[in-house]
């Protein structure tokens, strides 16, 4: 297990899942148009979000670094994650509509999405996370007595 | 009660009370009681804090400025109060002297908040069980689910009555949801997530000790230890040197000839310093006269704020020739010489800067930049003052660096007693017929000043009209009254803000601008 597979799983799943919750909440209002655009948003989502690995990768090393317990660290990597897709759609929110947080409008919504699919990505790799954690933190306490 | 249990309680209570006092609000009477609560939970959280003198101290200032926030609401008092709320929390929780190590342990907070939360929650062995209970429940419920959603989707188109209900019951339930959602948006949540992370910065202590530990080594006297010469040359300044100075930085003459090379410098910049400042004193103090045709920051203002680097750069050089092994050397005399007739020197450079400052003041009036300069200076004072200290008592940079900034703090609480645009306005206004008005930069002053603006607008509008010719407008028809109009805008927007919000933002500037317009019925003119 190192960084760079973990920083995929939880990248690969949040574009999947925001794509996921776009859809099925486009059904639920009865918005169809939105369940096609949640294929080209899977599609594309992988395709543009691929550099933000650059990002992920150095956070989930990092989190091996803390010296906090596995659940902690699982948190911090989760709020930190959280505060780059905040920051990324408050970019793109300043860009296109020169606001921040416009009430009700598809970037809102999309930064919903992408925060609950983050949110279930990490509970759905939460075993590899322990995994890894373990991991590292021995390898940290064999590397701290020699 | 379990004490890690409490933590996560406080931050959360704190978080749902900041969402709840500051959504949709403004920086008021709001943040007295958020900060009433943040205070209290910190001393409960950390009992031993009181007991240090620098926290009453703190706790003093941070009072002024809460105190401030309520009565001038200035963005100076806000940003004041953020900083000592931080400052306190951050000597409350960790061994600190310096404001700048309590600053670097409250970033690694901020950082660290997130896993700070988590850290206090346990999961124990029971919780492993009854999560595959619900996991086997939530299996059990799925095909009743289904089954259930049939039958009663059949029954619903089978019996009207039931139908009815069911629609009656499904309609209080979307009038419920609308509600729900309403309150519960994802700004309201990401806002809570902000009182979360604020909360939890403040009451939470990260593991991560780095700057007490680092902070706990340092001193404020130099001590005097020896350290080779290869343990020199991995210091970046050493090989500075060496590149300058070559092999006359090593050896058994180094120390010798650091210290010619410091005293030449400190006479050659003596030297060059006192030709400015004599210029200086025959032009700025003896023989200054305003030259009619001459913009007044051609004369005077061009080039303070090269003179400002050139004081910084002057204690950066002490500090660097008084950085080691010369503070100790036995000839080192006329380099201490050189050094306390360059810092006074250099008091009469921040002198002449001031008087620049003063003279620009009187021909064109206040403004932030010419305050700023003003507290600049005052800082700059203060830190020369400490580097004469620093060499006279052979004084470590930390002890430089923590005077320092307790001073900026001192000065910084001071500053938000002052509701420098009303005093701005005030003293610009009172002086007019002195002072080169700026009429549009008084329009953009904030709220406070309306009042001050309105009863002197028609003085406004004249030197508005007499500034700019009326040929010049787009359209003519605006000249005669745009600042009065302007003003009347400014009016109507500062009505319209405040009919939005609540209690919450009640702070004495904004209830004073209030009062003064209910009372000329403009309140009542613009509803």
């Amino acid at each position: 297990m190192t960084p760079i597979s973990i920083a995929v799983r939880l990248w690969a799943k949040t574009v999947a899942l925001n794509a996921v919750f776009w859809g099925v909440g486009g059904i639920w209002i009865g918005e169809l148009w939105r369940v096609i655009s949640a294929i080209f948003f899977m599609v594309g989502g992988f395709i543009v979000t691929l550099p933000l690995l650059m990002v992920i990768t150095p956070l989930v090393q990092l989190s091996t670094w803390l010296p906090y317990s596995i659940s902690a660290k699982i948190g911090w990597l989760s709020f930190g994650l959280m505060l780059v897709i905040i920051i990324l759609y408050s970019a793109t929110s300043l860009i296109i509509e020169e606001k921040l947080f416009i009430h009700d409008s598809p970037i809102n919504t999309m930064m919903g999405c992408t925060i609950a699919g983050l949110l279930v990505a990490v509970l759905t790799t939460r075993k590899s996370l322990m995994k890894f954690h373990t991991g590292t933190d021995n390898k940290n306490h064999v590397q701290g007595s020699l | 009660m379990n004490k890690d249990l409490v933590k996560i309680i406080l931050v959360t209570a704190g978080a749902v009370m900041f969402n709840l006092v500051f959504w949709n609000e403004k920086l008021a009477i709001n943040t007295m009681l958020f900060d009433a609560f943040l205070l209290s939970a910190l001393f409960y959280l950390y009992p031993q804090a009181p007991k240090y003198a620098v926290v009453n101290w703190l706790l003093l200032g941070h009072v002024v400025c809460l105190a401030m926030v309520v009565i001038h609401n200035t963005d100076l008092s806000k940003i004041a109060f953020t900083i000592t709320l931080l400052l306190l929390a951050g000597f409350a929780e960790y061994k600190h002297r310096s404001a700048w190590f309590a600053g670097g342990s409250m970033i690694l907070n901020i950082v660290m908040v997130a896993a700070s939360f988590v850290e206090p929650i346990k999961i124990n062995k029971g919780q492993g069980i009854k999560r595959k209970g619900i996991s086997r429940l939530i299996r059990f419920a799925i095909l009743p689910a289904i089954l259930l959603i049939v039958f009663f989707l059949i029954y619903r188109g089978a019996n009207n009555a039931f139908s009815d209900i069911v629609n009656k019951i499904g309609f209080q339930l979307e009038v419920f949801f609308a509600h729900f959602f309403d309150f519960f948006s994802l700004q309201r949540l990401l806002f809570l997530l902000l009182g979360l992370l604020i909360t939890g910065s403040v009451l939470l202590k990260s593991k991560l000790d780095f700057f007490s530990t680092r902070e706990a080594r340092m001193q404020d006297g130099m001590q005097r230890f020896k350290r080779t010469l290869r343990q020199k040359r991995e210091g970046f300044v050493y090989s500075f040197v060496e590149s300058i100075m070559g092999k006359m930085a090593s050896g058994i003459m180094a120390l010798k000839n650091e210290n010619t090379t410091g005293i030449i410098s400190l006479l050659l910049l003596n030297a060059l310093l006192l030709a400015v400042n004599l210029i200086d004193f025959n032009f700025l103090w003896l023989h200054f006269q305003y030259e009619e045709g001459k913009p007044v920051y051609k004369m005077v203002h061009e080039g303070t704020e090269l003179l400002i680097i050139s004081i910084v750069l002057a204690m950066i050089i002490l500090l660097f020739f008084f950085k080691g092994n010369l503070n100790f050397y036995k000839r080192n005399k006329w380099l201490k010489y050189g050094a306390y007739a360059w810092i006074i020197q250099n008091i009469i450079l921040v002198s002449s800067v001031l008087l620049r400052d003063y003279y620009y003041i009187l021909k064109h009036g206040l403004a932030y930049k010419r305050i700023g300069v003003l507290v600049f200076l005052l800082m700059v004072l203060v830190g020369l003052i400490t580097v004469f200290l620093k060499i006279w008592a052979r004084k470590t940079n930390y002890f430089l660096f923590r005077v320092n900034a307790w001073a900026g703090i001192v000065v910084l609480v001071l500053a938000t007693t002052v509701h420098w645009d009303e005093f701005i306005a005030g003293y610009n206004l009172k002086h007019r017929d002195t002072v080169e008005l700026d009429v549009q930069f008084l329009l953009s002053l904030s709220d406070k000043t309306l009042p001050l603006l309105d009863t002197n607008i028609v003085a406004l509008q004249n030197r508005a009209n007499n500034e700019t010719p009326k040929a010049d407008y787009v359209d003519p028809s605006v000249y005669n009254n745009w600042c009065i109009e302007r003003l009347k805008m400014r009016e109507a927007e500062f009505v319209k803000n405040q009919r939005q919000l609540s209690w919450l933002s009640w702070n004495y500037a904004d209830a004073y601008t209030e009062k003064y317009l209910r009372k000329k019925g403009l309140i009542a003119a613009t509803h």
